[in-house]
């Protein structure tokens, strides 16, 4: 019963997400730029009222790396940490290869572009990829099984300081160990 | 102590009550002495080398300036003399006037000494004419990317721009590097082992270990000004939040927790008591500070745009980094009466600010299209000096304290 009502509320926290994302629009906001969180849209939570989580597993031995190159990295939006409904696909490829190879374990490397504050930057990059990790846990995948790594701004895939190269940068990707 | 209060008192009416020039009192506060270095005989050679360093501390900005011997407050006078392999140097500060002696001591230094003599000398006149702490001889670290290198490391260097040298060979991402309070250790956060883990640094006899290491992220480690506890967030319940950590017994104390956000950056008030830190759970980020013993969590930025990056000063401000304009810039705010000040050119992006000893001066990195480097700035806010620049990225400076 309590496993249900977690699933429920993660599930509406996932609906939550989507319609927030979809609700963004094209809101220009003069001063919220840069590679941001969009917590404006999120509910103000009073003091200690903070959401339920499952903590991370152990990093422990995480094995070798598997080729993880057929997997696309999840990209995000602009001042944003929401997973997109067009990504979600990604995530659920992703679980399936975890559900069919039960060997597998994955690491998330969370990333954002290079405009704010380094060190703000690694908080979000590694809040990318708890999103990507709350999602799989939705779709049945064990704690156990995933760990997290943002890489901040520190690591971009694509050089450049235009929209085009920091799209490209806002992302998490797929390392599956074995 | 008393000093500085009233100091910092006078210029924070100054910025409400003149609010036209609140510079003008801020420099009545510092100091307005004017020097002649024209008395201090050795200029040349290696004894030269001395005279060289003590004027570029001295006028470094917003300290003293140089003048022609008719303008002066003070005469500098002194030589710099080879006995042996050694240098004897000897330098006095005479008030003009009543020619009184306001400084005198003579030294025996190897060659090699003579610049960190000259920033030990610096920091005493400094000390001896305004009262405040020199900072001339305190090491900035910072985080350091060679031209043509992907891999960073941890550098230091002086104020005067001198002694850059280089504290870590890991070749691996690496971030925001801070001095405990008794100025015998750096912590940062490193990458070396793949994960983001927080590693606290001896610098003599040098050595290191991993402080905390949880599932993960661990940044921003900090210790306290008693040096007993480390602030730091990690993610390791799920999301990230704010953590006190024993550094004796490694007892962890968790104490945010907010909805899923970002946070990072902690910084400690002087007493200790609290901790300021930036927090995106309502939205952009925000400074927020909460006590060491946990509660309620207090916004004490409002308005503007992102405020990054908070150094809590001994002299009771925040210096942060506010996005305004389009443009990262450096604020100074009095947790008090939340009056913000802007202390950085709007001549390009400036970010992490660190207090220089003397709680008047900041070191903080400067960034046009990607390329970094490290800016000395002030609370007069005229301007800013070049400490290192070019030859590669030069950012997040700490200021020794």
């Amino acid at each position: 019963m309590k496993s249900s009502l977690r699933i429920l509320s993660r599930l509406f926290l996932l609906s939550l997400f989507i319609f927030l994302t979809a609700c963004r629009g094209n809101d220009p906001q003069d001063d919220i730029a840069g590679d941001l969180d969009d917590g404006t849209f999120m509910p103000l939570d009073g003091e200690g009222g903070g959401w339920e989580t499952t903590g991370l597993a152990e990093r422990g031995d995480m094995g070798s790396p598997v080729d993880s190159s057929a997997y696309a990295p999840v990209y995000f939006a602009f001042d944003s940490y929401t997973v997109s409904p067009g990504e979600v696909g990604k995530i659920q490829s992703l679980s399936g290869s975890l559900t069919s190879n039960s060997a597998y374990t994955v690491i998330l490397q969370g990333h954002t572009d290079d405009r704010g504050s380094r060190e703000y930057n690694v908080a979000l990059g590694e809040r990318r990829a708890l999103a990507v990790r709350e999602l799989l846990l939705t779709m049945g995948i064990s704690a156990d099984r995933i760990q997290t790594l943002s890489m901040g701004q520190e690591s971009p895939s694509v050089a450049g300081f235009d929209e085009s190269a920091w799209s490209l940068n806002r992302r998490v990707q797929f390392q599956l160990m074995q | 102590m008393k000093k500085t209060s009233l100091f910092l008192l006078f210029f924070f009416i100054g910025s409400i009550g003149l609010a036209q020039d609140p510079i003008r009192i801020i420099k009545t506060g510092s100091s307005d002495s004017r020097f002649d270095f024209s008395g201090f005989s050795t200029t040349t050679g290696s004894g030269g080398d001395f005279y060289q360093s003590l004027r570029k501390n001295l006028t470094l900005p917003s300290m003293f300036s140089e003048v022609p011997p008719s303008s002066a407050t003070h005469r500098i006078l002194g030589d710099a003399v080879s006995k042996g392999s050694k240098i004897e140097v000897t330098v006095q500060v005479i008030e003009r006037g009543g020619n009184q002696r306001v400084y005198g001591k003579r030294f025996t230094v190897a060659t090699n000494q003579l610049e960190g003599l000259a920033r030990t000398v610096s920091d005493e006149i400094t000390e001896q004419l305004t009262k405040r702490p020199g900072f001339a001889s305190k090491r900035i670290i910072f985080v350091g990317q060679r031209s043509g290198d992907v891999s960073k490391d941890i550098y230091a260097v002086f104020p005067d721009g001198g002694g850059l040298a280089q504290l870590t060979r890991d070749r691996a991402v690496v971030l925001a590097p801070k001095w405990a309070p008794d100025g015998e250790s750096i912590t940062y956060t490193s990458f070396r082992s793949g994960f983001p883990d927080i590693y606290q640094h001896r610098l003599n006899p040098p050595g290191r270990k991993k402080i905390s290491s949880s599932s993960g992220m661990n940044s921003g480690g900090t210790i306290s000004p008693d040096g007993r506890k480390l602030a730091l967030v990690l993610s390791k319940d799920g999301k990230p939040e704010l953590y006190v950590k024993s550094l004796s017994s490694g007892t962890l104390v968790r104490l945010t927790n907010t909805s899923m956000s970002a946070k990072s950056s902690p910084s400690w008030s002087p007493d200790g008591r609290e901790i300021v830190f930036v927090s995106g759970h309502q939205g952009i980020p925000n400074l927020y500070t909460i006590s060491v013993n946990g509660g309620k969590l207090r916004r004490i930025t409002r308005g503007g745009g992102q405020n990054l990056s908070p150094n809590w000063g001994k002299n009771g401000l925040i210096t942060f980094t506010r996005r305004r304009g389009g443009l990262f810039q450096i604020a100074v705010l009095n947790p008090q009466t939340s009056d913000v000040q802007f202390v950085s050119p709007q001549d390009a992006d400036y970010e992490d600010p660190s207090w220089a000893a003397d709680g008047f001066h900041i070191v903080a990195s400067r960034t046009i299209r990607g390329q970094s480097a490290l800016y000395l700035l002030d609370m007069q806010g005229k301007g800013a000096k070049s400490l290192l620049q070019g030859q590669g990225n030069w950012y997040m400076p700490n200021f020794r304290p």
